[in-house]
């Protein structure tokens, strides 16, 4: 082969390093040193956790893959193979490493086949694909298996190169139609041409695809621009076009953003603060951390826009501690945006002065409350206190103050970019837009995943993260966290939007997606989260503090086989009490799940009763 | 002592001095202490206090507030177990319990959890002395302990 060239990129958010990203990226770069066109580029996540350490190969005559499950060795044996001879190593030995299909379809038919890139998205794992295709095409064309497609439930999946047609939904018969039309310059008339990626990325667009800590790539990207059409615009438009976008907080709360920023941007006063909320505290939740360590710049940008259109001239970031790389991140990206102009006073010649600081949290659930937060950022205990009066009106150290979750951040600098109503065209209802789930627990696919709002839990389970593990049955999927609720396994189909959610009893939450199998004892989890919300009660005000040690006192009596019939009353009394009399959204959610398990499954609690 | 304190107290200054002196900024000072000596001593508080003229119980309601601090030194050795959903889904409490097992014997190991780092990938993980041990079982577990013996015997 000529001299290679190209780009490729390794996933090295905290994940890909945990997993061995860096001494991957390192041989690799060694290995690339002498091409000088191909380039090894530090990116974020792409999304596929599973596959960590995973790297993308874009390599000029080379189909484009992902590589997953990586060591320096597999790497290296990848990168002389794959790049500089030409050829896939047989894959003799599955457990070296996984290869994945690109996500995004293309859309040109290649003028020579040279590869071609299939999988069986039904997992039947029985059906040879490789066998099928081989009998089809000569052996100058390359077959690779991969691992996974991004989706699955769609017959068998063909990735024709050069180009990256992307055929799906064939059957058995239809395989051979499907090649020899391609191998005749023609589109197939058979299965499905895919047209977009199985996702839809708007806050995540750059995550595992840009370098995040370098700014010039984030500008190369569209980065900023909405920054510079903001400050053409008046604040009122700015708000107006987040209001016309539809956008709801995606922390958690749903409460539409837009008018979040009108309330801060209506109060006078000189000083205003603008806080981007990086408290992810869900367990089983990192979208916040996928974005602050794969695209911090979009973040800091949706801060700033938030921040001209409220009037604010201080930003902070609020970042949990346990999260170090993130933090790093956003502080390279503010020095970078400062040095460039976008941070500081007069920017761009606009006449609007910002400037954007890092807070970190301290290991405090509560601190996600954003009466919480302000009161950790002046540098106090985590205290909630309650509203009214609303951060808006009375916030940081008094002043007007606008509270976003970082998502929710990540999706205006598009919003600006493209316009209100191409935002508010996607999604369902009074759902509007994109979310962010990261799924994980019994899933096959443990992944960070974006699709429109609106469509159903059991896609995203089944139809994109592959579902369970072979011989497993899904019993629930749990949302929201501790403070969230439960889809079980006859109500998949519902839809993921805030309201659809809400009729179930259930949260979208801030996007944590954990999938349990029959396996998992639901009295047993709710055990776990009252755990989790007892240590986690700032014990200010009673029914929270108090309320949640007792409940965790009749839980461990219902396992040690020793709880009545009239304890399972008392649990009901004691969790309304806490839902109804609490301070603050910790204590009032905490019993979300457990009204969940009881109405769902009760019978798993009356199994521990004493007969 | 007196030595002791004087090196403390120049520590503060430099420490305090990479923000500016005001109370906001309480936590991230405690941040900058832990990280250089893994936990805040009480010395070290009562030299806050005077440097931000605050009541040193206004630096304990938020030391002892954040699981996050530590008001004791940390064991020689720290495994720091994540214990959130994903990870307790895939056996987290095994590996804690294994862990504390382990640890009942081994004086200079300290038994903590976390909930959650957001790596639900690599669900159950640890780590030791913040080396970050993934995809535990049982013989993972072990060999992770075991490292930790070793490095004790290169130091």
């Amino acid at each position: 082969m000529t001299t290679p060239a190209g780009e490729i990129r390794v996933a090295m958010d905290s994940g890909g390093i945990a997993a061995g990203a860096a001494a991957v990226f390192e041989e690799l770069c060694a290995l690339a040193k002498n091409f000088p066109q191909l380039k090894v580029i530090p990116v974020g996540t792409p999304g596929m956790c599973y596959a960590d350490a995973q790297v993308e190969f874009r390599v000029a005559g080379r189909p484009h893959l992902h590589f997953g499950a990586l060591k320096p060795q597999s790497a290296r044996l990848l990168f002389e193979e794959f790049i500089l001879k030409g050829r896939i190593p047989s894959q003799n030995n599955p457990h070296d490493y996984m290869v994945l299909a690109a996500r995004m379809p293309g859309s040109e038919l290649p003028a020579k086949l040279t590869s071609i890139v299939c999988a069986d998205t039904m997992q039947r794992g029985d059906e040879d694909i490789l066998s099928l295709l081989k009998a089809g095409v000569g052996p100058e064309i390359e077959i690779i298996e991969a691992a996974d497609f991004g989706f699955y439930n769609r017959g068998y999946a063909l990735q024709f190169f050069p180009g990256g047609l992307t055929v799906a939904d064939l059957s058995r018969d239809m395989v051979a139609r499907a090649l020899h039309r391609v191998q005749q310059g023609q589109l197939p008339d058979v299965g499905t041409v895919l047209r977009d990626g199985a996702q839809l990325r708007i806050a995540s667009r750059n995550c595992g695809v840009i370098d995040p800590e370098s700014i010039a790539a984030y500008e190369t990207a569209g980065g900023y621009t909405a920054l510079r059409r903001a400050i053409q615009l008046a604040p009122a438009e700015i708000v107006s076009e987040v209001l016309n976008s539809g956008l709801r907080g995606r922390g958690g709360a749903g409460y539409p953003t837009g008018k979040k920023w009108q309330l801060t941007a209506a109060e006078s006063g000189e000083t205003k603060y603008v806080i981007c909320n990086g408290d992810e505290g869900d367990p089983g939740a990192f979208m916040d951390r996928s974005l602050l360590e794969s695209d911090p710049h979009t973040v800091l940008e949706g801060l700033m826009l938030a921040g001209y259109a409220t009037g604010a001239s201080v930003g902070y970031f609020y970042i949990r501690a346990e999260y170090p790389l993130a933090t790093a991140r956003v502080q390279k990206a503010i020095a970078a945006a400062a040095a460039a102009g976008y941070l500081g006073k007069n920017i761009l010649g606009s006449g609007f002065s910002f400037e954007a600081r890092v807070r970190l949290g301290a290991g405090a659930y509560v601190c996600g409350e954003e009466t919480a937060l302000i009161a950790s950022i002046e540098g106090k205990r985590g205290s909630p206190h309650s509203r009214p009066p609303y951060p808006s009106v009375k916030g940081l150290h008094g002043a007007p103050t606008c509270i976003n979750n970082v998502e929710t951040l990540a999706s205006v600098p598009e919003i600006i970019a493209k316009g209100g109503a191409w935002y508010a065209a996607i999604g369902k209802g009074k759902s509007k837009g994109t979310k962010v789930f990261a799924v994980s627990g019994k899933i096959r696919r443990t992944q960070l995943v974006e699709v429109p709002l609106g469509v159903s839990v059991a896609s995203v389970v089944n139809d994109l993260c592959g579902g369970l593990h072979p011989g497993k049955k899904i019993k629930a999927v749990q949302t929201g966290g501790p403070s969230g609720g439960l889809v079980p396994a006859d109500l998949l189909e519902t839809h993921l939007t805030y309201e659809d959610m809400a009729a179930l009893g259930s949260i979208i939450g801030s996007g944590g997606m954990i999938v349990l199998d029959e396996d998992v004892n639901m009295v047993e989890l709710m055990h776990f989260y009252l755990g989790f919300n007892v240590d986690e009660s700032c014990g200010k005000c009673a029914p929270c503090r108090i309320g949640g040690f007792q409940l965790k006192r009749y839980y461990d009596k219902l396992l040690a086989g020793q709880g009545t019939e009239a304890d399972l009353k008392q649990i009901e009394r004691i969790a309304h009490a806490m839902q109804s009399a609490s301070l603050c959204g910790l204590g009032k959610a905490a019993p979300s799940p457990l009204f969940a398990t009881l109405k769902y499954f009760r019978s798993e609690y009356e199994r521990e009763v004493k007969a | 002592m007196t030595g002791a304190v004087t090196d403390l107290s120049a520590e503060i200054d430099t420490t305090t001095s990479r923000f500016s002196a005001h109370e906001d900024n309480l936590i991230l000072i405690l941040h900058a202490i832990q990280d250089a000596h893994g936990y805040v001593p009480r010395e070290s508080a009562l030299i806050l206090s005077e440097r931000l003229a605050i009541p040193l119980a206004r630096i304990y309601e938020v030391l002892t507030f954040y699981h996050y601090f530590r008001t004791s030194p940390p064991g020689e050795h720290t495994v720091v177990v994540c214990h959130g959903t994903s990870c307790w889904l895939a056996g987290s409490s095994k590996v804690l319990e294994q862990t504390r097992r382990y640890a009942e014997s081994h004086a200079e190991i300290k038994v903590e959890q976390v909930r959650c780092v957001g790596c639900c990938g690599l669900a159950p993980l640890a780590f030791a002395d913040k080396k970050i041990h993934t995809h535990l079982t049982d013989e993972r577990v072990a060999a992770m302990l075991a490292e930790i013996g070793q490095s004790k015997a290169d130091v």
